[in-house]
Parts: structure tokens; C-alpha cells; sequence
């Protein structure tokens, strides 16, 4: 699940982080108070659950309070990377003196498993540029989980900061804070890109100008004070109903069980020269409205023309989905895209045999899954 | 013969008396394994099947000398089923369980580094030792008794692999899944040096997926410690970046956990990468074949 920057940022602040002075905006009337509130400079930025929005004229910064409220208008009338913008945050503009990277997440490679603290002394561009352009600006620590981050890991990475003493100090601190905030809150990642030095001859201090959340789906349900992005997509409408959903830019449909399976066919389709137009998983749905629902997702695709089932009954015996196929295909419009099925695995003779038997108009039954997706492959490139 | 389990191996089930545990605790009884007992907290002295039922693992251990857990628990409850077969000194868990958080599965990682317990999963569809015993989700006919030792992220097509083999005559050691969740128990490396010591394994199947690195360590390490032949397969040539593809673990992201990057990994370890199961049931049945000639 990801939050949203300015929820990030909420979190943030309850940990002790500092954040620019911002509000939550809907309306362009509420944007007007926010810029008398935090202005007169500010930073318009939209509430999208992606990256890289300043690329797509996600962010403003001005003074000028009506540029400001036109854009605002516009953007909450728009779409930033794909995402409807439902609401911008209007910050404070941040005099910026130099830009750092900090983040923690959990490392898996080479059987770490265990939490890593990463600093950059450089910020500001995507991490995987920074990785690939200036590597040697990265400095990371990981951390015993059983232990959390020790004050003496920090210290060694704040010194690679450079910054002044004094600094260093407040950089340990947001670290201890930041590990904090990613462990209790059972994040993926939590990353500060970028940590700003604020320019100031008094007081000169770290805060961050962007925050980056995501919180691990399996551990959601422990942290009911956090509220996500809301998506409204496909994919959300497809994990509501238990079905593992993506969409792609092809024409064949697929709807398949287990999720290697399912990429396996995708790939396959793809050899032959066929365009798989999404992954779909049934998992264990598969038994309980899993095809039916996987027929109404699919159908609603314009661009798809063939459907192509192919199921491997592991735990699942082949005549009872075949049973359900039957069901569910009495359902369907008439006429609907052609249907190729490969049904595998416990019992796929019956359920083969129950599937020709029944002669549903439109759908065809392969003794192979070689010989199915050939055939879905071969409909799919008909000109 | 095969790794990890077989005949003798007596398994004990975590969450015995739920809907997957009893179901698949019969599946597994029926397939020939050792199913000695079940653990449900408060529903000790019970049966399921005829399978006693403990209210502690230790129990259930002390009584039947159980070595391998099964664990069919909720995802929440994952953790603490993980610790508390460690601290009764269970040899193996195998994890069924899809959903576990992950700083969980973490934790458990971190605290089986000290013990000698090992764990496959979570997420795991299980293991398999043809003819012998069953752990897991397994469908246990399409397998058949043979040389080839599979190891796999994914469940499903590790299913279908192993029916294109048996089909073409050719069996199995031992079929194990390790799992599609971002941090996994045992790794590649871990399986594939059971399979590289264990007499009864003459060639290696593995089945990797885009997202994380085990492949591309799998690879580093069958350059350096394997010597048996390994036949390979990469599912999500197709994945656009950035899409999770249904496993947790199945992500590309910041150009990490490619198709490419994976393939080209074992192309330069020698392992030929297929690109269909029965292309891959293929190279592995040729291979036999010769080797039986030779």
C-alpha cells in the first residue's frame, strides 16, 4: 500500500521528522486560504501515488497567487501519471541549500533479509540514477532487526554526509526516526528524496522536502490508522473480488491459476507471436465465482478478441472447473471472443470430455496447453 | 532418492484443524506421508481424521518424534507458528502460508541464522519426494520417481514441468518450491547444494521468476559449487516493470529483477534457459536419455 505524500509526510511529522508547513487541498477555494496560510511562495504538488510527477508537470512553484490558483484548477481537473489528481498539497516554497538522499528498506538480496539504512550525499534524482551516475555518493548500513539501528551506524553514516557537526547530529536523529517510523510501521521502503538543508544564516536545517511510503500489503491489516492511496482501477476492482489482475496492451485474454503459471502463458503467447492484453490469477478463487469474475473483467476490455483459459488442477480437480466453466459461459454475450481452454492436471480427461460434451458455442478445448496456446495465439493474430 | 524428506519423515501440521490444514492433511495421508499429528491452540485431545491433535507443537513433537512441520495458519499468525517449531527443535518447516508479513518473515529468517532448524516458504507450495512423501499443495500424480531434482519460486508451473517430464517417462528426486514472497527461507543455493550431494538426483531443474536476485545468484553459485547439469526456465519475459505479478516477490523495480538480467545470469553459468515447459521437459529428457545411452 502507498501512502500518499502528504500522509508520508503526517507520518513523518509524528516521528519527529520536520516537513515544510503545507495543507491538503480538494478545491481551488481551499488552495486560496492555504497560500494565505503558507505563502506567499508556495509549492503545488499533486497527490498521485507515483513518482517522478515534477516530469509530468505534477509540481508547480510560484509567488504569484493567481498563477497559483489557476494551476491548481487545472490540476485538479487532470491526470498526473495515469491517477485522477483528487488533491494537491500546498507547501511552503523551502530555500534549499543542498540536497541529500535517505532512505530504509528491506534488503533481500544474497539472503540478507534484514533492514538496510541508505544515505546519499547527493538528492534530488531517482535513486537508480544516482546508483548508476555517482555510486560513490551511496553509503549504506544494515541493521539487525532484532536490534534496530544503533546510534553508532548512524553517527558512521552521518559522517559521510559532511555536513557540520551540528547537522550530523539532527541527520542521526531523523535516521533513528525514519527506521522507526519503517519498522513499526511494517514498510517496504521509507524514503526522504530529497533531504533538503535549508538555507537559513541563523538556523540552518535538515527537513524533508518529498516522502515516500509503502507499507507491505500482508501487514496492512496491523495498521488500521494508516490510510492508504485510494486507486480505483482494474486491478483494485479485480484484488477486491480475490482475483490477482494486471493489465497489459494486448488482445488476448488470459485467465489462469498460480501465479507462475500465469506468466508462464503470457510469455509462451508472446513467443508465438501473440499479445497477452493481461496477467490474471485466479489463485483459490478459482472455485468460488473466480471465472465468472474473470470473465466480466476481461470482457470489459475492449481491446480483447480471444480468451484463452488454461488451468492446471493441482489442488483443484479439472471436472469441477469445467463445471464451472460451463456455468459461467452461459452467462456470456452473445457473441463473445472466441474461448480456448487447456484444462491440466487432476482429472483433465473428464473435464476435457465435459467441456466438448457440453459444445458451448464459441469455445474450444486443446488436449495440450502447447496446442492451446497456439491456437489463442493463432486467433489473437488474425488479421 | 531424494532431500529433506521421505518415507520415515513424520510431519506434524500447524493449524491442523482449519479448512486448508484438514483438507490437506488428508491429501497428504492419502499420498503416502507420515501425517502424525496436528496442533490447534485449545483444541488439544481432538481428532481430524483420525490425526491426534496437540495444543503445543512441543507437545505434539514429545509424543510422535515429529521432524517436519507443515504450517497452515493464517498469514498473521505465521510468526509465532515459525518460533515456536524452532524452539521445540523442529528439523524442517515448510511454510504453505501466502500473506505473512514481511518484516514476519524477517524476524524468522533472523532467528533461524541461530538454530539449526531450516524453513522452505512461506508461500511455499511445498515439497515433494515422488513415491515417497508429500509436503504441501502438491498434486501428487503427476509425479513420478526418477533423477531429476526441481526446485522453483513459482508452484503451479513447477506442477506442469513435472507432468511434461513424467509424461515423457522421465521422474523426479525431489520437486520443491521455495516460495514466491519477497524474503524466502531457504534459498537456491541452499536446495540446489541437497541436490548436488544427494546420490539419487542426476540433473537439476530450476525455475526462477522476474523480481529480486536469487537467480542471479543461483547462477553465481552453480559456477562455483554445482557440477551436476542445470536446465533452466525465467517466468516473465512479458512483466512490464514496475507491476507486481501476483507473487510478492514478482516485481522489477529500479531496473532490478529483469528477464534479461536473470537469463543472461545463467547463460553465462552454462545453464541453458528454456522457454516453455515442454521445451524445458525436453532438454531434460534428451540429456537423460543420452546419459542412459552413455
Amino acid at each position: 500500500m502507498k501512502l500518499l505524500e502528504h500522509q508520508a509526510k503526517t507520518l513523518f511529522s509524528c516521528y519527529g521528522i520536520p516537513v515544510p508547513r503545507g495543507r491538503v487541498c480538494g478545491t481551488a477555494d481551499q488552495v486560496r486560504t492555504a497560500i494565505d496560510a503558507v505563502g506567499p511562495e508556495v509549492v503545488l504538488k499533486a497527490q498521485v501515488p507515483a513518482g517522478r510527477r515534477g516530469k509530468e508537470g505534477g509540481i508547480w512553484l510560484g509567488s504569484d497567487r493567481e498563477d497559483a490558483l489557476g494551476v491548481a484548477a487545472r490540476l485538479l481537473a487532470t491526470e498526473v501519471r495515469g491517477y485522477p489528481v483528487r488533491e494537491l498539497l500546498v507547501e511552503e516554497k523551502v530555500p534549499v541549500e543542498r540536497e541529500l538522499y535517505l532512505s530504509v528498506l528491506t534488503d533481500t538480496s544474497g539472503s540478507r533479509n534484514c533492514p538496510m539504512i541508505m544515505l546519499g550525499s547527493r538528492g534530488g534524482m531517482d535513486i537508480e540514477e544516482l546508483a548508476s551516475t555517482d555510486p560513490g555518493s551511496l553509503h549504506m548500513v544494515h541493521v539487525d532487526p532484532c536490534y534496530g539501528l544503533l546510534p553508532y551506524q548512524a553517527r558512521y553514516l552521518a559522517r559521510a554526509s559532511s555536513l557540520s557537526p551540528k547537522l550530523q547530529a539532527q541527520l542521526v536523529k531523523i535516521m533513528g526516526a525514519l527506521y522507526r517510523a519503517y519498522f513499526e510501521k511494517d514498510a517496504e521502503l521509507v524514503e526522504i528524496n530529497p533531504l533538503v538543508l535549508k538555507a537559513s544564516e541563523t538556523s540552518p536545517a535538515l527537513m524533508a522536502l518529498d516522502a515516500k511510503v509503502t507499507i507491505d500489503n500482508a501487514a496492512v491489516f496491523r495498521h488500521p490508522d494508516l490510510e492508504g492511496a485510494k486507486i480505483d482501477s482494474v486491478e483494485t476492482r479485480a484484488a477486491a473480488v480475490g482475483l490477482s489482475y494486471v493489465e497489459l496492451d494486448g488482445n488476448i485474454g488470459l485467465i489462469s491459476n498460480g501465479a507462475g503459471l500465469t506468466m508462464a502463458t503470457m510469455d509462451h503467447l508472446a513467443l508465438l507471436g501473440g499479445s497477452p492484453a493481461n496477467f490474471l490469477d485466479t489463485g483459490e478463487r478459482i472455485l468460488r465465482g473466480g471465472i465468472p469474475d474473470a470473465f466480466g473483467i476481461l470482457l470489459a476490455n475492449p481491446r480483447v478478441n480471444v480468451i484463452l483459459i488454461n488451468i492446471f488442477g493441482g489442488g483443484v480437480r479439472c471436472d469441477v472447473i469445467a463445471e464451472k466453466i460451463i456455468e459461467a459461459a452461459a452467462d456470456l454475450p452473445d457473441p463473445h471472443p472466441p474461448i480456448v481452454v487447456s484444462l491440466n492436471g487432476r482429472n483433465d480427461q473428464v473435464g476435457r470430455r465435459m467441456l466438448a460434451e457440453a459444445a458451448l458455442r464459441g469455445v474450444e478445448v486443446h488436449p495440450t496447453i502447447d496446442q492451446a496456446i497456439a491456437a489463442a495465439a493463432a486467433l489473437g493474430t488474425e488479421p | 532418492m531424494s532431500i529433506m524428506i521421505d518415507q520415515r519423515t513424520r510431519v506434524v501440521v500447524q493449524g491442523i484443524t482449519g479448512r486448508f490444514g484438514s483438507y490437506h492433511s488428508q491429501r497428504m495421508r492419502e499420498y503416502g506421508t507420515q501425517v502424525v499429528a496436528g496442533v490447534t491452540p485449545g483444541k488439544g485431545g481432538e481428532e481430524v481424521g483420525g490425526i491426534p491433535v496437540f495444543d503445543s507443537l512441543g507437545e505434539a513433537k514429545e509424543a510422535t518424534g515429529a521432524e517436519v512441520v507443515a504450517v497452515l495458519v493464517p498469514g498473521p499468525f505465521v510468526k509465532d507458528a515459525a518460533f515456536e517449531a524452532i524452539d521445540a527443535g523442529i528439523d524442517l518447516i515448510v511454510c504453505l502460508v501466502e500473506g505473512v508479513p514481511v518484516q514476519d518473515t524477517m524476524m524468522i529468517a533472523r532467528r533461524l541464522r541461530e538454530s539449526h532448524t531450516r524453513m522452505i516458504g512461506p508461500n511455499s507450495p511445498g515439497l515433494v519426494s515422488p513415491g515417497r512423501s508429500l509436503v504441501g499443495f502438491m498434486p501428487g500424480h503427476v509425479y513420478l520417481p526418477g533423477p531429476v531434482g526441481i526446485v522453483s519460486r513459482s508452484g503451479t508451473f513447477s506442477y506442469q514441468v513435472a507432468q511434461a517430464l513424467t509424461q515423457r517417462g522421465v521422474g523426479q528426486s525431489t520437486c520443491l518450491g521455495i516460495g514466491g514472497d519477497p524474503i524466502s527461507g531457504m534459498s537456491f543455493g541452499e536446495v540446489l547444494d541437497l541436490f548436488e550431494d544427494d546420490p539419487g538426483t542426476e540433473v537439476i531443474v530450476l525455475i526462477g521468476e522476474i523480481g529480486r536476485t536469487a537467480e542471479e545468484e543461483a547462477a553465481e553459485h552453480i559456477r562455483a559449487h554445482i557440477r551436476k547439469p542445470v536446465f533452466s526456465m525465467i517466468l516473465g519475459a512479458t512483466a512490464p516493470p514496475g507491476k507486481q505479478m501476483g507473487h510478492a516477490g514478482a516485481i522489477i523495480t529500479a531496473g532490478k529483477g529483469t528477464y534479461a538480467s536473470k537469463a543472461e545470469a545463467l547463460h553465462s553459468a552454462g545453464v541453458p534457459v528454456a522457454r516453455t515447459a515442454s521445451e524445458l521437459a525436453g532438454m531434460v529428457a534428451e540429456w537423460c536419455a543420452a546419459g542412459r545411452r552413455a
